[in-house]
């Protein structure tokens, strides 16, 4: 691995002295400012609407409501949400009616005032509750929306079911294993707890409409506007941005189709900024799931079959997801393991509940928790050791996964026993009367590189270079990282380079930030915009679109270790260390490199042990930012990364993923560390005091 | 949320805040650090129509000896507390509380009177002050009178102080030496306790544990009996409704209750 020598962040002096532009700051000519009044039910139809005393409040220039719109509904993959609820409801806090008016005080004074009559009706709140025959039906037929992939005969209020590998086979190896556990794990909603909330100007100029949009992918979002609104490409531009960070959460068109209606009816730029609250209970957050986990070993704990039946609870409308089934890599892939038999079948539901969207590494952590979990009880079952357990099960290369796929490189062996090494040669403090316990969790990612990407190089005066990028800084380095590769490949050195983002009238097409594709797509356009640089005939700009969606996938494998402390009187948790060993191949700038992998640890302990929207009879009770707990600094572990270089990676930078791989083992690792220290499961996230009291008092499973 | 609209007038003393609430009656509150009032007009559970600001009246911050008590200025700050030499000394409890409220940014803007007068059952202060037998000192039309702590909360967000009064100072026994207990257990760093205990000189308060703070007065007749901690502490919970809420269960917030006055009481006894 080549040393680097960390240059700051081009975006990191002016975010920290309050320059940097988001939405919320940008200011139009004659720009009005919009707030929406919002379903107080989950489930219920709308008899009529009064907006009288809205609109006579000052400083209001309009009050709309669905019938007022043009615009179709909206989506990702499957297009299943309404600008505005028209005739029903379908959780707490959808948009009903939208005010705009002179200011944002005066939009929501007035929009506080509008009354909706309603007629409630009975509600599917759970996943549980809405897959059940009988539960009443969020949408009559899901499968006519556009996009759609469900069938009638697939069950009641799905938004997609998946099943992969044979159902019989693997109940036939079951039946014949040495050990079986069959246990069920629960994991809780989980926000994304980005620091800007949505906000979205869109404003149409002489047939034209421009849209800024917190959002992390605009040239997706530049086709799923036109398909909502019915508009023709060439009449949209995304206007670049900076982004108050993502981790999943803006990758929808979320607020602009209904900011450019309100532009169009109001003839003017409109802004709508959420409140925090409203991100919390009305956008997209992680889907809270149930895993039934059943996994069979023979007498010397080899696996002999694993079977999932997952049911994810995907929320009112499943358009926020830019894939029909949440699991992209999770119950879909088989994991880390050498598994002779594998079946999954994956639903997720409609409920009225507020919409479930992607979050960094979708379905992953509540996938690896489970499986994760479930391998310690299988080795338990085993009577041998979890590392043991792993060690006899792991692929490594040259092996074929459950899915068919060999692994030219899998570097499992070597992370893990960099991983033992850092846990052998230290020790803890344990508080006096405290229970220590130690748990392990394996994490085998497919580091990829797809999706289309535009880079345009342009010699700027005084020997200076301007890279031209499509797509977003989220927050993570990305377009520090462009004038890294640049200046080593064309010996410029930083501040002879800009880096900016431009609108979608100027580059081809980026895919969008997503699936830990940003920095090995980006690896892959440099090197093609550096070899066009460097075959030019005279002083003039190059331009390069790539599409690397066939670049062959490579391993990206992570062992994390929890280290804890347990309370057996009070059931409090104290989590003392993480170390987390992380299959490497080049580093490109090791400081934003280590800060994916500080904050993805520390994203997957707020999953571990605080985190949770606490959704309950259709409500989000965490509603606000001090009942919603995202970790502070002072809760936060002792973090400690071994890197274990020298694997393989993606174009002529040879780099991995990483902004996805750290989030999904944790939870697994601190709750087999809590099992390791109080001989206890607890099969539910969080892992709060109350609940491991409770799991010791035997209360509950 | 954004609060609902009101108007804002400055204090400049004591008198002309009490005028100014004299003058607008139910309609006005008194604003000091406002870091409970002002996230209570947020959600618009406070709809106040004037707010009298308070946190800039001279001589009403500042820690003092007074005969055998402390006396505490109402506009003292919990970042104030927490520092004073003088509380550190006589009534390490108090210090030791203010503390632990909030985070720094908390610490530097919320006040002992603000405290005391919102009567949050969760909030550190008035468990410390009602272990400490502390007193209040309000003022009104008619002059000042001194409250015990003991009579001063009355129910959930509520106590004995009237519209028209102002809390102008806080006071506690000095106890030079006392041995003291806190707990404090939180599901997060720098939040809220879930239960808190307080105890010094054999009295012992409980946050969380109902509407107001409380004496845990079983434990206490326990232990003036002579039973042990162990078995004095079983009692905390005694005669209490804790409440089951998003955060906690009623029946853990019990357990929770008898363990940590059985800590608090041991590290009060060490
Ligand atoms: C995020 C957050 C976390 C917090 N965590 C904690 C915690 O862990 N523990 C804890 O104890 N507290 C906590 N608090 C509350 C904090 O301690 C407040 O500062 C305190 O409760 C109120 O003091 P204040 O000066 O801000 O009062 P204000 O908000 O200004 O006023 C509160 C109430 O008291 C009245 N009032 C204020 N001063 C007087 C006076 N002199 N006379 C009569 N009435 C008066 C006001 O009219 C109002 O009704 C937290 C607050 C926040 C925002």
């Amino acid at each position: 691995m080549a040393a680097t020598d960390a240059h700051p962040r081009l975006d990191a002096a002016s975010k920290a002295a309050g320059e940097s532009i988001y939405v919320a700051d940008i200011e139009l000519p004659n720009m009005a400012h919009a707030a929406v009044a919002r379903s107080g039910y989950a489930h219920a139809l709308i008899r009529s609407i009064d907006t009288s005393a809205a609109e006579q409040m000052p400083g209001v220039v309009g009050v709309f409501r669905a019938s007022d719109l043009a615009a179709g509904l909206y989506g990702r993959a499957v297009r299943d949400i309404p600008v505005l609820a028209a005739e029903k409801v379908r959780f707490v806090g959808e948009p009903v009616v939208a005010v705009v008016a002179e200011t944002r005080v005066q939009a929501e004074q007035a929009a506080a005032l509008v009354e909706i009559d309603y007629e409630e009706l009975p509600a599917a709140t759970t996943a549980t509750a809405a897959v059940a025959s009988g539960a009443p039906l969020v949408h009559d037929a899901p499968w006519e929306y556009p996009g759609a992939f469900v069938k009638p005969e697939e069950g009641h209020n799905l938004q997609s079911l998946n099943t992969v590998g044979d159902k019989e086979t693997v109940e036939a190896a079951l039946a014949a294993s040495a050990f079986v556990v069959d246990e069920v794990y629960r994991t809780q909603t989980q926000h994304q707890g980005y620091l800007e909330p949505h906000a979205c100007i869109a404003s149409w100029q002489e047939g034209r409409l421009h849209v800024w949009l917190a959002s992390k992918s605009p040239y997706p979002l530049k086709g799923q506007i036109c398909a909502c609104l019915g508009i023709e490409p060439d009449q949209l531009v995304i206007e670049p941005i900076t982004l108050g960070a993502d981790f999943g959460g803006k990758g929808s068109p979320m607020d602009a189709p209904l900011c450019s209606e309100l532009s169009r009816l109001t003839g003017r730029p409109v802004k709508l900024v959420l409140r925090y609250t409203e991100d919390l209970t009305a956008t997209d957050s992680r889907h809270p799931s149930i895993f039934r986990v059943r996994m069979g070993a023979d007498a010397e704990g080899h696996l002999t079959a694993v079977a999932y039946d997952v049911l994810l609870d995907g929320g009112a409308y499943g358009g926020y997801k830019p894939s029909p089934h949440v699991v992209v890599h999770g119950a879909v892939e088989p994991g880390c393991y050498r598994i002779p038999n594998f079946y999954v079948e994956c639903r997720t539901a409609y409920t009225h509940t507020v919409p479930k969207g992607h979050m960094r590494s979708p379905g992953e952590p509540q996938q690896l928790f489970a499986t994760e979990s479930a391998m310690d009880e299988l080795a338990l079952k085993v009577g041998i050791d979890p590392v043991e357990m792993r060690k006899r099960n792991i692929l490594v290369t040259g092996d074929t996964d459950a899915g068919g796929r060999q692994w030219l490189e899998y570097r499992s062996t070597e992370t893990l026993n960099a991983a033992l090494a850092a846990m052998e040669d230290h020790s803890h403090e344990v508080p006096e009367g405290w229970l220590f316990g130690r748990g392990i969790a394996a994490y085998g990612r497919t580091s990829v590189s797809f999706g289309s990407t535009t880079i345009c190089l342009i010699p700027l005066p005084g020997e200076r270079l301007r890279a031209e990028v499509s797509y977003v800084e989220t927050g993570t380095g990305s377009h520090t990282m462009v004038r890294e590769l640049i200046g080593r490949e064309l010996d410029y050195s930083p501040d002879e380079i800009e880096v900016v983002q431009v609108s979608t009238d100027r580059l081809a097409y980026d895919f969008g930030a997503g699936g830990s594709r940003v920095t090995t797509v980006a690896s892959y356009a440099i090197d093609a915009a550096v070899k066009a640089w460097r075959g030019r005939l005279s002083d003039e700009a190059v331009e390069v679109t790539i599409d690397e969606s066939a670049a062959p996938p490579v391993g990206a494998f992570i062992i994390q270790i929890a280290e804890v402390a347990v309370d057996p009187v009070t059931g409090q948790l104290k989590v003392l260390e993480i170390i987390s060993a992380v299959d490497v191949a080049e580093i490109i700038n090791d400081k934003a490199h280590q800060m994916q992998i500080d904050g993805g640890v520390v994203m997957g302990y707020g999953y571990a042990c605080l985190e949770d929207l606490m959704e309950d009879d259709g409500h989000v009770w965490a509603s606000t930012l001090g009942e919603y707990k995202l970790p502070t600094s002072h809760d936060a572990p002792h973090l400690r990364t071994v890197l274990v270089p020298g694997g393989r990676g993606h174009g002529t930078a040879n780099v991995k993923g990483i902004g996805e791989s750290l989030t999904p083992p944790v939870a697994a690792a601190i709750a087999n560390a809590v099992a390791d220290a109080t001989g206890t499961r607890v099969r539910r996230l969080p892992l709060t005091s109350e609940a491991i009291f409770d799991a010791l008092a035997g209360t509950v499973s | 949320m954004i609060p609902a609209q009101f108007d804002y007038v400055r204090a400049t003393s004591a008198e002309h805040a009490l005028q100014l609430l004299g003058e607008h009656g139910d309609d006005a509150k008194l604003l000091a650090g406002g870091h409970s009032l002002l996230p209570m007009m947020k959600l618009r559970l406070a709809m106040p129509s004037v707010l009298i600001d308070i946190a800039g009246l001279p001589d009403l911050s500042g820690v003092r000896r007074d005969g055998d008590d402390v006396v505490i200025g109402a506009l003292t700050k919990h970042g104030e507390l927490a520092a004073s030499e003088i509380l550190e000394r006589e009534a390490p409890l108090v210090a030791h509380a203010a503390g632990l409220v909030g985070d720094p940014q908390i610490r530097h803007r919320g006040t002992i009177g603000g405290s005391l007068a919102h009567a949050d059952p969760a909030a550190d202060l008035p468990s410390a002050l009602l272990a400490s037998d502390g007193w209040l000192e309000l003022q009104g039309p008619e002059g000042t009178r001194r409250v015990a702590v003991d009579d001063f909360f009355t129910g959930y967000f509520e106590t004995v102080l009237q519209p028209d009064e102002l809390v102008v100072a806080i006071g506690t026994p000095r106890r030079m030496g006392a041995g003291w207990g806190y707990e404090k257990f939180t599901r997060r760093a720098n939040d809220w306790g879930i239960v808190t205990v307080a105890t010094v000189g054999g009295r012992v308060a409980l946050g969380n544990m109902g509407p107001t703070s409380l004496r845990a007065r079983a434990t206490e007749q326990a232990l003036a009996r002579g039973a042990s901690i162990p078995d004095a502490a079983e009692l905390a919970a005694e005669g209490t409704e804790p409440v089951t809420d998003l955060h906690a269960d009623g029946e853990y917030r019990s357990h929770l209750a008898r363990v940590l006055t059985r800590r608090a009481l041991t590290r009060a006894a060490g």
